[in-house]
């Protein structure tokens, strides 16, 4: 309880009251325009946040992922086109119900659904994270490497249709990862004989050059203009029988959202749709889902938001992360000194609590912010132009990669990471597992050092209880990508 | 711009060259302190062994895509691209705001920006107002010019 209490404490300031509130409205814009998704928004800003606290900081970032999330879906349901990737399920009944003249209606259960669903994953995030952080105390080198090994080989096989780039990108994150001092030796690899590199690539830059800058050379290609009027807004008030109708979808898809975002790579993205299918299969009159059917939205909103507190679980308990957003966030704890893990739960209980609680306030706040202004949200994210909105998010990438050393030669790094993440997008290469082969390449290497030293070279501790179980969930992993694979290539 | 094999080969090449330079260059690496430790060559080295394989996977089964950018997009693509070069290479010479109006000038140019007014009142509000947010209220570390310096 006195954890409880010492998050509280921490969480209860103005301070990190106006940046959770700051993130939610930043996230919301954001997050409805196309293009901007949650991950470029937090990639973006995450550098502003060095000089904040680390939970006034974690605030920040986290109210743009919820506020980002649950917006995605407003371009979704008016112009069937999703803000971020988690919200392309909701397209598929919310845009029907515009289509239908039931644009409001959908956008209310879409708050209210996003808001259950990031709630209720709150709450099992602030169980269950504990817990399984006691658990991992006990991990050892051994149990690290066979957990990057099967966090990467999810990643690869979830992230794309294509698993052979999958794979591609996760090992070239890792290969990237190898740059700088070895964790053993400290012998400086890959490096030219630069000081730059000798402390390897660093991590913000790449994050932000593959997300935000390679989207921005997107925009510039495409240099299309947003138009989310024309849509006739209809009055709509919640009664208590229309939201009885939808409690069952929402609840069943916040669990599916939560489980299927503690799964690493996964997140609130593959989250909509597999509540989405689920929740297709156990309702009645099922016949109507892509039909406009309002529950198929208030299921895929719901999970898509409990996703983001999932995504959370692996993160801060093992330091691996649970999807995109959640790597950046990675990067947000590490460049205050802290690493994410089991010990940062006994090591600082006032972030790691402060963060669920304030998680679970910034999803009260969005639920008023959400209702109170629909209409006015969908009049800002019509006002933003833009022309204007992809330069500016270049000046704010070079000025996040020049903030982490005051170093040009981050922004050069940034730069190319652009380049390589737009020809990445443009060949069908999934971006995130790369990104998570960065973090995950240190975690795998000196765990798996460490673990052939402390066993003299001998592989005997494969057949440990915890490293057999994720060799066996890789194996499973792997080989039901493989067939699905070879499944498609024969039709 | 069609989609063709051609963009995977082409990456697959790329990919399985970076590959054979990688275990390559592992081989300058010193050797292991303690028999039993697997050495600072060993991962790279699994890893080049893993990355050319999956090159060559790609290579021989290749999908469809569209690599490059449509004829009407290259332009600001790579427009951008250098000008984001020149902006990194000049930026602590001449500072943020002076830069930054100039730089956010062209980007808009590049996205079709054509009335004047926009051009200079636009770059020069924005750079002023990132400058105050960033660089004086939050105190993140920008590049000081002479504009710079006076405002502070």
């Amino acid at each position: 309880m006195s954890n409880w209490m010492a998050g509280l404490e921490a969480v209860l300031t103005i301070e990190v009251f106006l940046f959770i509130v700051l993130g939610l409205l930043v996230g919301i814009v954001v997050g409805a325009l196309p293009g901007i998704s949650a991950t470029v928004g937090v990639a973006v800003l995450l550098p502003f946040t060095f000089t904040l606290e680390p939970l006034t900081g974690m605030m920040l970032l986290l109210g743009i992922y919820g506020g980002a999330v649950y917006a995605g879906s407003i371009p979704a349901i008016l112009i069937r086109a999703p803000g971020t990737p988690a919200s392309a399920a909701s397209v598929m009944d919310g845009h029907e119900m515009t289509k239908n003249g039931e644009a409001s209606q959908a956008l209310t259960i879409s708050v209210i659904a996003s808001c259950v669903g990031g709630l209720l994953g709150v709450i099992a995030l602030g169980l269950f994270a504990p817990a399984l952080a006691g658990f991992a105390l006990s991990f050892g080198p051994a149990e690290y490497f066979m957990l990057a090994v099967l966090a990467l080989t999810v990643v690869a096989s979830v992230a794309e249709n294509n698993l052979i780039k999958g794979l591609l990108s996760g090992v070239l994150g890792f290969s990237i990862a190898m740059i700088g001092f070895d964790t053993i030796q400290a012998y400086p690899r890959f490096t030219f004989g630069t000081t730059d590199l000798a402390a390897g690539i660093q991590f913000i830059p790449v994050m932000i050059g593959l997300f935000a800058v390679s989207e921005a050379f997107l925009q510039f290609e495409n240099r299309q203009n947003i138009s989310l009027t024309g849509r006739v807004m209809e009055r709509f008030r919640p009664t208590f029988a229309w939201m009885k109708k939808l409690a069952p979808s929402s609840l069943l898809s916040s669990v599916i959202g939560f489980v299927v975002g503690v799964i690493p790579g996964t997140g609130g993205d593959i989250a909509s749709f597999v509540a989405y299918n689920e929740s297709k299969r156990f309702a009645r009159g099922e016949k109507h889902f892509g039909e406009g059917d309002p529950r198929g939205v208030s299921s895929a909103e719901a999970a898509k938001n409990a996703g983001t507190a999932g995504a959370l679980v692996p993160m801060l308990t093992l330091g691996i992360p649970g999807d995109v957003t959640s790597a950046i966030l990675i990067g947000a704890i590490t460049v205050h000194g802290l690493r994410p893990g089991p010990a940062l739960f006994t090591g600082s209980p006032d972030l790691v609590y402060g963060i669920f609680i304030g998680f679970f306030i910034a999803y009260l706040l969005l639920l008023i912010i959400g209702l109170a202004g629909i209409k006015v949200w969908v009049k800002t994210i019509q006002a933003v132009p833009t022309q204007y909105l992809w330069p500016t998010v270049m000046v704010l990438s070079v000025i996040g990669a020049y903030a982490l050393r005051a170093n040009p030669f981050d922004v050069f790094v940034m730069l190319f990471f652009g380049v390589v993440g737009y020809f990445m997008i443009k060949g069908g290469f999934p971006v995130a597992p790369l990104i998570i082969g960065i973090i995950l390449g240190p975690i795998a290497e000196s765990g798996y050092r460490r673990t052939m030293l402390i066993n003299d070279g001998s592989f005997a501790w494969l057949l440990q209880p915890i490293p057999l179980v994720l060799l066996i969930l890789t194996i499973l992993s792997f080989g039901f990508s493989l067939s699905r694979t070879f499944r498609r290539s024969r039709r | 711009m069609d989609k063709s094999h051609l963009g995977d080969r082409v990456v697959a090449g790329i990919l399985l060259a970076l590959a054979v330079g990688m275990f390559l260059y592992t081989l300058t690496f010193p050797g292991t302190l303690q028999p039993t430790d697997p050495g600072t060559a060993a991962f790279p080295r699994i890893l080049a062994v893993a990355l050319a394989a999956l090159a060559v996977v790609l290579l021989l089964r290749p999908s469809e895509v569209a690599l490059l950018p449509e004829r009407s997009g290259a332009f600001p693509v790579v427009g951008i691209v250098v000008l984001t070069a020149i902006y990194a290479a000049v930026l602590p010479i001449l500072g943020f705001l002076i830069l930054t109006i100039v730089y956010l000038a062209g980007a808009l140019l590049l996205m079709k920006v054509r009335k004047v007014v926009y051009l200079v009142l636009v770059p020069v509000v924005l750079s002023f107002a990132l400058f105050g947010l960033f660089g004086l209220l939050l105190e993140v570390p920008l590049p000081y010019g002479l504009p710079e310096r006076i405002l502070t």
